[in-house]
């Protein structure tokens, strides 16, 4: 017996009974992110999967897990903080929300810099479609390239093309010696002159924060902090990006870097102004689905309704 | 395949010297570096630029001809073959470099460029390109996007797809769309990470914004002699499970070091060592020596015979240029070569390289393995004779062998080469019918009329095989 099989049951039925009442259905965790994410999202009934909770295979030595999309990460972090692993996403939302919103709504996380976005750390899953047909998309192993990678499409769909039933992800090594600093001279950084931080980023204006695992840099542009000074600023980082829309992106290119370290301040000017980010710096866009995602949609579950939408009325 | 090839479309659109059309053109776009396939194309087309592109893809589309790009024609599953009557797109011209930008760290480049050449060019910024495939002299990033190409450093920067920030793609019909963006934002459905490994089948990549890292301040490269395979794969696995993170960790059998000793690459390995391992850390000055003592510490609990220290960059490249030269030194061994890829979780890589050496007394073939251990990814090279169709069937029975038992072992028909015409018809025993049936559906979203490197990828239907020759029969 699968983990996990009798919540999928009962999903499967709320999907077949919403397409005899001609009812459109869309998959949610807890929605911690979705005012954020999809603030016009009214579905005639949600599909709840936040009860699929829990580790379902923890492998240590080849530093991958399988887990319940319903896990808050906080929870995951609980039991891979013993084993010196963890998953390498700082986000919001980590203990109120659910790993499948982490991953389909996805917030640029803290780690960027150094681990990639979020979507990098699954490898696959387990999902549902619209139709009720379950799927396994990538492997369990940390490179595989056999057949299509539909794990990309799932993630940034939002749950119109499937439902989470658990991801496979990636884990690391979790850092062992953080040394945390204050930078005086953030755009040094991005000029590559220091060594690249496990963390890094500008909670308020004036101000940058990073981190290096192992090392103390020695250079004059950096001051040593107290590890609960950083960890405040982390915490008001986390916060400040958990009050902004999800959509944003940057006029001027310089602004930003690609690789994630992107500019806080300007974030955190929008989110005390409790209108957005500041005007001139981000600008947010209203959320565009891809142009793909209705042929997708058709694609994932020919012959049910897919998720968000109503079944045509019976004739 | 009745359609006609529409020649005089296709030389208005790249002018009539960029169209191919005669046998002995032709004979060298007949396989990629996976011979155990052959298919002439019906003609080559060599366009200049992504609009040459798209013109080539609706002239084609409109005649119904089946098509496929290729580039340096490396691959090692038969990717950038076209079934009879098609056409190749050799995107080797399109070799620009765009726009390199390194206060964001990024590059744009066309599919032509080698991919050692952007690392060339970045290094004067303190930039490099992380993905290293041991082809990249040679093999090209549309290639490495098409397959999710690897290489030793993937196993601390990712493969390909890690580094892809948008790609310009033309689609089947001729359209032109960018997926993705420079920002890595988030964003809806990921079409640049599905295309990324799609091999060929889902889009043309005419152009990619790629991701540079800064070059490390420090590296020391180690190499352990050990007495056996399996044991050179319990170090890997300890290294891993202690959390050190190297950014390569490469095992070299006995039969790869000696054909590298005894070839152009040598690099003064142990050829009386049962295997050896590199690895290779790097990072800021201040950390790099503590971790190789560390993981010197480490490897010393699983008893190799020595460890030598690499720390000038002349005793590092020689190091990498025995390992990336070793599938072209091994050519000696054998009138042919096939190179496998397959991977296991990385606790069991002891256990499949046993399986393997089973596998090699049964076939009565000499296998040769260098893998990137690290990431569980292995590489037995099979040397056998392409003219008897005897040992052709036998290397495939073995490949098939193996594939199984990584499956078995929970892991994967392929790490970095792709499935291509050479495994498809092992994809049923990884994936389900639902999960095929779903890739197919998604596939006609992109390509309905299912023109754009046909039978590749995925299971091919009854009846599609017969348009590629081959060698031998397909394995089963």
């Amino acid at each position: 017996m699968s983990a996990f099989a009798a919540e999928i049951a009962a999903a499967r039925e709320l999907l077949r009974a919403a397409a005899a009442d001609g009812a459109s259905v869309l998959p949610c965790g807890r929605r911690s992110r979705l005012a954020r994410h999809a603030p016009d999202a009214r579905p005639d009934r949600w599909l709840e999967l936040a009860g699929l909770r829990g580790i379902v295979r923890l492998d240590a030595e080849d530093q991958t897990c399988e887990a319940g999309a319903g896990t808050a990460p906080a929870d995951l972090d609980a039991e891979l903080a013993p084993r010196g692993l963890m998953l390498a996403v700082d986000a919001p939302c980590a203990a109120e929300g659910t790993l499948g919103g982490l991953m389909l709504a996805p917030d640029l996380s803290l780690l960027h810099r150094a681990y990639g976005p979020p979507r990098d750390q699954v490898l696959g899953g387990r999902w549902l479609l619209a139709d009720g047909t379950e799927v396994r998309t990538g492997a369990r192993v940390v490179k595989s390239v056999a057949g299509y990678d539909l794990t990309r499409l799932f993630l940034g769909s939002r749950g119109r093309l499937a439902a989470c039933i658990t991801l496979t992800l990636r884990l690391q090594p979790r850092p062992r010696a953080l040394h945390a600093y204050r930078v005086v001279s953030p755009p040094l950084l991005r000029a590559a002159a220091l060594p690249d931080p496990v963390w890094f980023f500008q909670p308020r204006a004036g101000a940058a924060y990073a981190a290096w695992d192992g090392i103390e840099p020695a250079h004059a542009t950096l001051a040593p902090c107290p590890i609960e000074e950083f960890a405040a600023a982390r915490t008001a980082c986390l916060d400040a990006f958990a009050a902004l829309p999800a959509r944003w992106a940057f006029d001027g290119a310089p602004e930003h870097a690609p690789d994630g370290a992107c500019d806080w301040n300007a974030l955190q000017a929008g989110a005390r102004a409790g209108e957005g980010p500041a005007a001139g710096a981000v600008r947010t866009p209203p959320i565009a689905d891809s142009s793909w995602l209705p042929a997708l949609a058709a694609a994932c579950a020919p012959d049910a309704p897919p998720f968000g939408a109503r079944a045509p009325a019976p004739r | 395949m009745s359609s006609q090839v529409p020649l005089r479309e296709l030389r208005a659109g790249v002018g009539a010297r960029w169209v191919l059309t005669d046998p002995a053109s032709l004979l060298a776009y007949e396989s990629d570096a996976l011979t155990l396939f052959r298919c002439r194309p019906a003609a080559v087309v060599l366009p200049g630029s992504a609009e040459e592109v798209a013109a080539c893809a609706r002239a084609l589309h409109g005649s119904r001809v089946p098509f496929a790009a290729r580039g340096a024609g490396t691959g090692l599953s038969g990717g950038a073959l076209v079934p009879e009557g098609g056409v190749i797109l050799a995107l080797s011209r399109m070799n620009r470099i765009l726009a390199l930008d390194p206060e964001r760290r990024l590059a744009r480049a066309e599919p032509g460029v080698v991919n050692a050449d952007l690392s060339r060019a970045a290094a004067p910024h303190g930039l490099r390109y992380a993905p290293d495939p041991a082809s990249q002299t040679v093999s090209t990033l549309g290639g490495n996007i098409a397959e999710n190409a690897g290489g030793p450093m993937c196993f601390l920067h990712g493969a390909t797809g890690q580094h892809v920030l948008a790609l310009d793609v033309v689609l089947a019909d001729g359209r032109r769309e960018v997926w993705g963006n420079p920002t890595a934002a988030p964003e809806s459905v990921d079409l640049r990470g599905f295309c990324v490994g799609s091999e060929g089948t889902v889009a043309i990549v005419v152009g990619a914004t790629l991701r540079l890292i800064p070059l490390p301040e420090k590296i020391i490269t180690l190499l352990a002699a050990f007495d056996s395979v399996q044991r050179a794969c319990a170090a890997v696995a300890a290294v891993v499970a202690a959390g050190l993170r190297p950014v390569a960790l490469e095992v070299m059998d006995q039969r790869a070091i000696r054909a590298v000793e005894a070839s152009a690459y040598r690099a003064g390995l142990p050829t009386d060592a049962g295997a050896v391992l590199i690895v290779e850390i790097e990072g800021p000055a201040a950390r790099v020596p503590g971790e190789a003592a560390e993981t010197e510490r480490v490897l010393r609990a699983h008893a190799p015979s020595r460890i030598e220290r690499a720390e000038t960059s002349a005793q590092r490249l020689a190091i990498w240029k025995g390992r990336k030269g070793a599938g072209g030194a091994l050519g000696r061994l054998g009138p042919d070569s096939y190179v496998m890829d397959g991977v296991v979780p990385r606790a069991r890589l002891a256990e499949i390289m046993r399986f393997v050496e089973e596998v090699e007394e049964e076939s009565g073939l000499p296998v040769a393995n260098l893998f990137h251990a690290g990431d569980g990814n292995i590489h037995p090279h099979f040397s056998y004779d392409a003219r008897d169709p005897e040992q052709v069937a036998r290397v495939e029975r073995a490949g098939a062998r193996i594939l199984r038992k990584c499956l078995e072992l929970g892991g994967s028909l392929t790490g970095e080469h792709g499935i291509g015409l050479e495994k498809q018809h092992l994809m049923r025993e990884q994936f389900g019918a639902a999960e095929l049936a779903l890739m197919e559906r998604v596939r006609r979203v992109f390509d309905p009329a299912e023109l754009l490197n046909p039978g590749k990828g995925l299971p091919m239907r009854r009846g599609c095989a017969e348009a590629f020759h081959r060698h031998g029969r397909i394995a089963s």
